[in-house]
C-alpha cells in the first residue's frame, strides 16, 4: 500500500496555511473595522464583544469565498482531477462491489425502484457480475419490515430470481446507520473489495459505479472516494429552489473542497465507494464515554469514518468531477429543519474528537467548520442581541461627556454609520461573490442552456437569493435552538428522513415559527420604540421571522413549484435533458406492482396473506432451540393473537413474532381455521363468505 | 417434545374455536386456495381429499399442508421435503415461479464472519 508520501502532505499543509491566512487576516481586519463603526467612547466590553463576534462570523463566511474562489479556478484551468489523472492499470475483474443501502422506514416501492433502476443501468455497461445489492433494514415497525420484504420480492420478481439483490433486516438496531453498515461488513465484508453506500434516496448509474471501482484499482493508495451527488426530483417549490442552487452553485463548492482538502477530504455517509478491509480494520467507531447529547453513539459517523481512514495512511477524496451521482433533498423548510436538529447534534458531538489523537489537521478542520455550522448561528443571534443593547442603552443611558476630571473640553460619543455601511457592503459581497463565481463559470462552460437559458437563469438565482436571505435569519434562529438544547444536554430522537411531495400545513407552521413570530414583533417594536434608526438594520432579519408562517407553507407547495417550472424556473440539467438512469428510474416506478394474494398489509398480510406468510418465513432463519420459559411465553402471545385478534397484540409482540418462523407459521394456518367472530379480526370478510354464524366459544373453551 | 410438538398439541387441541362443519371446512380451503390463486381445476380434488373425514378445519389444513408438500416433491425434485418446503410451495404459486429456481437461489451470501478490527479501540 502506498502511503501519501511526504511531499504531498507538505503540499496539504501549505494548503491549509494558506487557507488560514486567506480567512484570519480578513477576519481581524474585520473585526477592528467593527471596532470603529461601533460608538465610542461606549461599553467597552460589548464593543470588544460585538467586534470579536463579528471577526469570527466574517471568518466563517469568508472561508466559503476561498473554497469558491478555488473551485471555480480548478474548474476553469485543471479539466481533469489529480486522483483521475493518477489512476492506471486495468480492473481486477475479480475485485468485488457491495452496494449497500442501509434503510429505516423509507417508502419500499421508492427504494426498490431506485435499486432496479441502478441494477439496469448497472446491466448496460456488462459489469453487472461484479455487483451485489444489499436492502440493510434496520426498520421496527412491524408493518414496515413486511411491506420491505414484499417490495423486495417484487423487484426480484422483475429482474430475475437469480438477481444478487438481497435484503436483510437487523433485530437490533445498535448504533444506527453506522451499526447497521458495521454488521454488514462483519457478516459479509470479506467478500468484497469495495461496498458503495447508498442512502435510500440515492442513484448512482452504472457508469459511474463502474469508474469509481476502476479509480479504487488504479489507486490502491485510495480508501474512500465521495462523488458530488446532484439534487433530483423535487416539487414543492422549496425542494426546487435547493435542487436548483446545488446543481447550480454545488460543483463549484465541491472543486473547492477538492483544492483544499487534496487527498484528506470529506466524506457525506453515502454516494461514496470505501475500500472495505481498511474500513472493518480501522472504522469501527466506539461509544463516546458520558451521557447527555455529547455522549453514546456517534451521530454524525461519516466525518470520523473518513477522519478514521485518513488515520490509518488511506487517502480520502471528494472528487467533483464524476457525473451520475443523484440524490433528493428535504421538500420543506420544516422538513431540512428536523434533518438539522440531528446533523446539530452530531456535529457538536465532535467537538469531543477535534483534539482526538492521530487526526490530520484538515479532518479537525472538518470537525470544526461542521461545529461552526451551528454555532455561527449562535454568535450571529448574540451579534444582533448585544447589537441591539448597545443601541438601547445608547438612548436610554446619557453619555458622559467629561469622563475624567478637569478637562475643558467635552468628550462627544462618535460613531460612524457610513463605515457600517461599507462594512455591510462588503459582507455582502463576501456572500454573493460565489454565487457569482458560478454563474460566471456556467457561461464560460456554455452551460446556461442546461439552465433554462441565460434570462431564466439569472431570474432563477435573483429569486433564489432572495429567498435564502428570507430563510437565513429563520434557519439561524431554529439553529440556535437546536444548539441550546444540545448545550443543555437534550438527545434527539432517529427517525425517517422526508422524502417525496410534503406540504407544511398551516398548524405545523404556526407551531413551529409562531415563537419566532412573536419574537419579531417585541424585539423589533422595542428597537423601533427606542432607536428607530437601528431599526433599520434590524428589519431584515425581524421582517424574516415576521413572514415565516406563510412563507414556510407557501414554499412547501407542489403546485408553486410546478408553476415555478412552467415558468422556467429554478431549471436544472437533469430536469432539461434527463439522464438514462433517470428515465430507466421512472419506468421503475411505474412498473406493474406485485399481484398480492389479499387485501391485507404490513404485519396482518405476513399472517394472513399465504404468499406474505411464506416469504416472511423463508426470509427468517430457523429458531433456535429455545428454554421452556420462552416457548411458553411465545405460546401465550399465540393465544392472545387467537383470543383477541391482531388489536390486543402491541408492536413489540407484533414484532417478537415475527422474528419467529415457527410461531409465524403456525399462527397462519390457526387463523384460517377459525371459525365466526375470531376469524373475522383476521380475514376480510369476502373470504368468510360461507362462515356461519356461530356464538363465541366461551372463555373456559378458550383457554383448555 | 420440541416446540413444534408442544405448539401442534396446545393449538390443533384448541377445536371449539375451529370451523367444523363439512361445508364451512371446504368453503374455507376452497377460499384459501383461490386466494393463491391456485387453479380452480385442481383445488377441488385437494379440498375433497383433507377434508374427507377431517374434524375440523385445523385436521384439513394439516392435510392440505402435507399434499402441497407432496405435491412440491413431485414438480421439482431438487426440493428438499422438509419444514420450509409448503412454505416454498405457497411462494412459487404466488410469484409464480419455479420452486427449483426458488429453492436453488439464495436469499443471501453466505456469512463470512468477521469482526470489526477496530472497534475495541478508542479515537
Amino acid at each position: 500500500m502506498t502511503r501519501v508520501g511526504p511531499a504531498r502532505r507538505q503540499r496539504i499543509l501549505w494548503r491549509g496555511a494558506l487557507l488560514a491566512i486567506l480567512v484570519l487576516s480578513p477576519s481581524v481586519i474585520a473585526s477592528q473595522f467593527m471596532l470603529e463603526v461601533l460608538p465610542h467612547p461606549g461599553y467597552q466590553i460589548l464593543n470588544d464583544s460585538l467586534a470579536t463576534i463579528f471577526g469570527f462570523l466574517f471568518g466563517w463566511i469568508s472561508i466559503g469565498l476561498w473554497i469558491s474562489l478555488a473551485g471555480a479556478l480548478l474548474l476553469l484551468f485543471r479539466h481533469r482531477s489529480r486522483l483521475q489523472s493518477c489512476s492506471q492499470g486495468s480492473t481486477d475483474m475479480s475485485a468485488r462491489t457491495a452496494l449497500v443501502m442501509p434503510v429505516f422506514h423509507e417508502d419500499p416501492v421508492r427504494v426498490c425502484a431506485g435499486l432496479e433502476a441502478v441494477y439496469r443501468s448497472l446491466a448496460e455497461t456488462g459489469r453487472l457480475s461484479q455487483f451485489d445489492f444489499f436492502i440493510l433494514s434496520d426498520s421496527n415497525d412491524p408493518d414496515a419490515w413486511v411491506e420491505e420484504e414484499v417490495a423486495w420480492a417484487a423487484l426480484r420478481a422483475r429482474v430475475g430470481a437469480q438477481a444478487r439483490i438481497f435484503y436483510r433486516r437487523r433485530r437490533n438496531n445498535i448504533k444506527r446507520k453506522s451499526g447497521n453498515i458495521a454488521d454488514f461488513c462483519r457478516r459479509w465484508g470479506n467478500q468484497y473489495r469495495y461496498m458503495v453506500i447508498f442512502d435510500a434516496d440515492s442513484l448512482m448509474s452504472g457508469t459511474l459505479l463502474t469508474r469509481l471501482v476502476e479509480l479504487m484499482e488504479g489507486n490502491p493508495a485510495v480508501g474512500l472516494i465521495q462523488t458530488l451527488p446532484a439534487a433530483i426530483h423535487q416539487n414543492t417549490l422549496f425542494g426546487r429552489v435547493q435542487q436548483f442552487a446545488n446543481r447550480l452553485y454545488g460543483p463549484v463548492f465541491a472543486a473547492g473542497l477538492h483544492f483544499w482538502h487534496v487527498s484528506e477530504g470529506h466524506y457525506w455517509g453515502h454516494n461514496a465507494i470505501i475500500r472495505v478491509a481498511p474500513f472493518v480494520r480501522h472504522c469501527a467507531l466506539p461509544r463516546l464515554p458520558g451521557g447527555g447529547a455529547f455522549g453514546g453513539e456517534i451521530m454524525s459517523h461519516d466525518f470520523v469514518e473518513a477522519a478514521l481512514m485518513r488515520r490509518a495512511g488511506w487517502e480520502v477524496w471528494m472528487e467533483p468531477g464524476l457525473e451520475g451521482s443523484y440524490e433528493e433533498t428535504p421538500p420543506t423548510l420544516l422538513d431540512e429543519l428536523k434533518r438539522d436538529r440531528r446533523w446539530a447534534q452530531g456535529n457538536m458531538q465532535h467537538a469531543r474528537l477535534v483534539f482526538a489523537r492521530g487526526f490530520v489537521s484538515p479532518h479537525r478542520v472538518v470537525f470544526l467548520n461542521g461545529i461552526m455550522s451551528y454555532v455561527s448561528s449562535f454568535l450571529w443571534l448574540a451579534f444582533l442581541a448585544l447589537s441591539s443593547l448597545e443601541a438601547i442603552l445608547h438612548v436610554l443611558v446619557v453619555p458622559q461627556y467629561f469622563p475624567r476630571a478637569h478637562v475643558l473640553f467635552p468628550v462627544w460619543p462618535v460613531w460612524h454609520p457610513e463605515w457600517a455601511v461599507v462594512l455591510f457592503w462588503f459582507t455582502l459581497a463576501v456572500l454573493f461573490v460565489p454565487k457569482v463565481l458560478a454563474i460566471i463559470l456556467t457561461v464560460i462552460r456554455g452551460r446556461m442552456a442546461s439552465f433554462g437559458g441565460g434570462p431564466r437563469l439569472l431570474a432563477s438565482v435573483v429569486l433564489e437569493s432572495v429567498l435564502s436571505s428570507i430563510l437565513a435569519p429563520v434557519r439561524m434562529l431554529f439553529h440556535t435552538v437546536f444548539v441550546v438544547s444540545v448545550l443543555a444536554g437534550r438527545k434527539t430522537a432517529w427517525g425517517p428522513q422526508a422524502r417525496g411531495d410534503a406540504s407544511t400545513t398551516w398548524r405545523q407552521a404556526l407551531r413551529y415559527h409562531g415563537a419566532g413570530t412573536i419574537l419579531a414583533v417585541v424585539w423589533g417594536g422595542l428597537i423601533y420604540l427606542l432607536s428607530p434608526n437601528y431599526f433599520w438594520w434590524l428589519l431584515p432579519v425581524m421582517a424574516a421571522w415576521l413572514i415565516a408562517i406563510p412563507v414556510s407553507v407557501w414554499i412547501s407547495r407542489v403546485q408553486l413549484g410546478i408553476k415555478a417550472r412552467q415558468w422556467g424556473l429554478f431549471l436544472t440539467p437533469e430536469e432539461i435533458q434527463p439522464p438514462p438512469l433517470l428515465r430507466l428510474f421512472n419506468e421503475a416506478r411505474r412498473a406493474p406492482i406485485l399481484r398480492r394474494c389479499t387485501a391485507a398489509r404490513g404485519f396482518l398480510a405476513a399472517i394472513v396473506d399465504p404468499g406474505v406468510n411464506a416469504l416472511h418465513c423463508a426470509l427468517l432463519k430457523a429458531g433456535n432451540v429455545v428454554s421452556n420459559e420462552v416457548a411458553l411465553s411465545r405460546q401465550q402471545l399465540m393465544l392472545m393473537a387467537i383470543k383477541d385478534g391482531p388489536r390486543a397484540l402491541s408492536r413489540w409482540d407484533r414484532l417478537r413474532l415475527l422474528n419467529d418462523r415457527e410461531s409465524m407459521t403456525a399462527l397462519h394456518w390457526r387463523v384460517w381455521t377459525l371459525r365466526g367472530p375470531r376469524a373475522r379480526h383476521w380475514l376480510d370478510g369476502t373470504l368468510l363468505h360461507a362462515d356461519r354464524s356461530l356464538p363465541p366459544p366461551s372463555c373456559a373453551q378458550v383457554s383448555r | 417434545m420440541n416446540f413444534d410438538e408442544r405448539m401442534q398439541g396446545r393449538v390443533v387441541g384448541m377445536m371449539p374455536l375451529d370451523v367444523s362443519g363439512p361445508l364451512e371446512m371446504r368453503e374455507r380451503l376452497r377460499s384459501y386456495l383461490a386466494t393463491l390463486s391456485f387453479p380452480p381445476e385442481l383445488y377441488e380434488a385437494w379440498v375433497e381429499t383433507a377434508c374427507e373425514g377431517a374434524s375440523h378445519a385445523g385436521q384439513a389444513f394439516a392435510r392440505l399442508q402435507e399434499r402441497m408438500a407432496n405435491h412440491l416433491a413431485e414438480s421439482a425434485a431438487s426440493v428438499p421435503h422438509d419444514a420450509r418446503c409448503v412454505a416454498l410451495w405457497r411462494l412459487s404459486v404466488w410469484l409464480n415461479a419455479d420452486a427449483d429456481v426458488l429453492a436453488t437461489s439464495s436469499l443471501g451470501p453466505p456469512f463470512t464472519r468477521q469482526s470489526m478490527a477496530s472497534e475495541r479501540t478508542r479515537p
